[in-house]
């Protein structure tokens, strides 16, 4: 066995056991991550928000309607953007259920609020 | 230089280029060799979502909320190496339900008067491309909970009510303060027949 091979060896040996540990030091996060579901699951139907409730003013309608060509330009992008959002590297990662990154004002308000 | 021309012409910001010949540059790319800019310039995660459900059987009993996503999550924790992709199912789901055209989300983010900004649109009120997608999604979420629940009926399931759980993480400016979990929404669906 040559020294190569070692050292390959050593590297896949160490990736495994880092998912291991990583893995294992995650278990203690399921309470955490569960704990939002337990609120969703055990709320009364008077504390959720209606799913469409918004009172979305009529002009926004229009602007939706002249903007169809627009979207229609932009659905490649769209659809680009779920491949995006489903690509390996995101269930490789794991982390939350779908954690949505933040537009640049978001992003702001959760850096400098 | 062909892949890379499509590369930049779908991460670039929508510009004259990308509408005459983003549909072409998009289908060099996708769905394997899609390209973008989050692992260089990342944005924070603000929030996490997730969706419960509930079903009504065809003997008329209806059963309470059951948690169809965090099960998964947890089994992709377990498994770093070979992480199941089941989490995926309800991800995607989640996501097209909530996906909206981002200038045309900003406007309704502007002139909306709702007290609950995390609502969605009507549905008349999204455009084609916009409508397509979240019904879709909707379709994937209940089937997905149905399938799920199954054991929950003796006989079928009739219909399924979906709810959408938003987590908003806490800000910056609480991040000393350990007991804060962040707040959570609760969105509840109409019921969906089977």
């Amino acid at each position: 066995m040559n020294k190569r091979m070692l050292t390959v060896g050593a590297v896949v040996a160490g990736v495994v056991a880092a998912a291991t540990v990583g893995s294992a030091a995650s278990a203690g996060n399921d309470e955490i991550v569960a704990a939002p579901y337990v609120t969703a699951t055990t709320m009364s139907s008077d504390k959720a928000v209606d799913v469409q409730p918004q009172a979305i003013p009529a002009i926004v309608a229009g602007a939706t309607a002249a903007a169809r060509g627009f979207t229609a330009a932009q659905a490649p992008r769209q659809v680009g953007e779920v491949a995006r959002a489903a690509s390996f590297i995101t269930g490789l990662m794991g982390g939350p259920a779908y954690a949505r990154t933040s537009n640049q004002e978001t992003s702001i308000d959760v850096i400098f609020d | 230089m062909i892949y890379f021309a499509a590369a930049a012409l779908t991460t670039a910001p929508l510009n004259p280029l990308t509408l005459e010949h983003g549909a072409a540059a998009n289908r060099v790319v996708s769905p394997f060799f899609v390209q973008n800019w989050q692992l260089f310039a990342p944005d924070p995660m603000s929030e996490d979502r997730g969706v419960v459900a509930r079903v009504r059987c065809s003997d008329g009993t209806v059963s309470g909320f059951t948690d169809i996503t965090s099960e998964h999550v947890k089994a992709v924790h377990d498994t770093r190496l070979f992480p199941s992709r089941m989490s995926r199912i309800t991800s995607n789901g989640v996501l097209h339900v909530f996906l909206q055209d981002p200038y045309l989300s900003r406007f309704r983010e502007t002139a909306s008067t709702s007290e609950a900004p995390e609502a969605l649109p009507d549905l008349e009120q999204l455009s084609p491309e916009e409508r397509e997608i979240r019904l879709r999604g909707e379709r994937t979420l209940v089937a997905f909970a149905a399938d799920t629940m199954e054991g929950q009926c003796v006989g079928d399931v009739e219909a399924v009510q979906l709810r959408y759980m938003i987590h908003r993480f806490p800000r910056w400016s609480e991040r000393e303060n350990w007991r804060k979990t962040g707040d959570i929404t609760v969105l509840e669906a109409p019921w969906s027949s089977i």
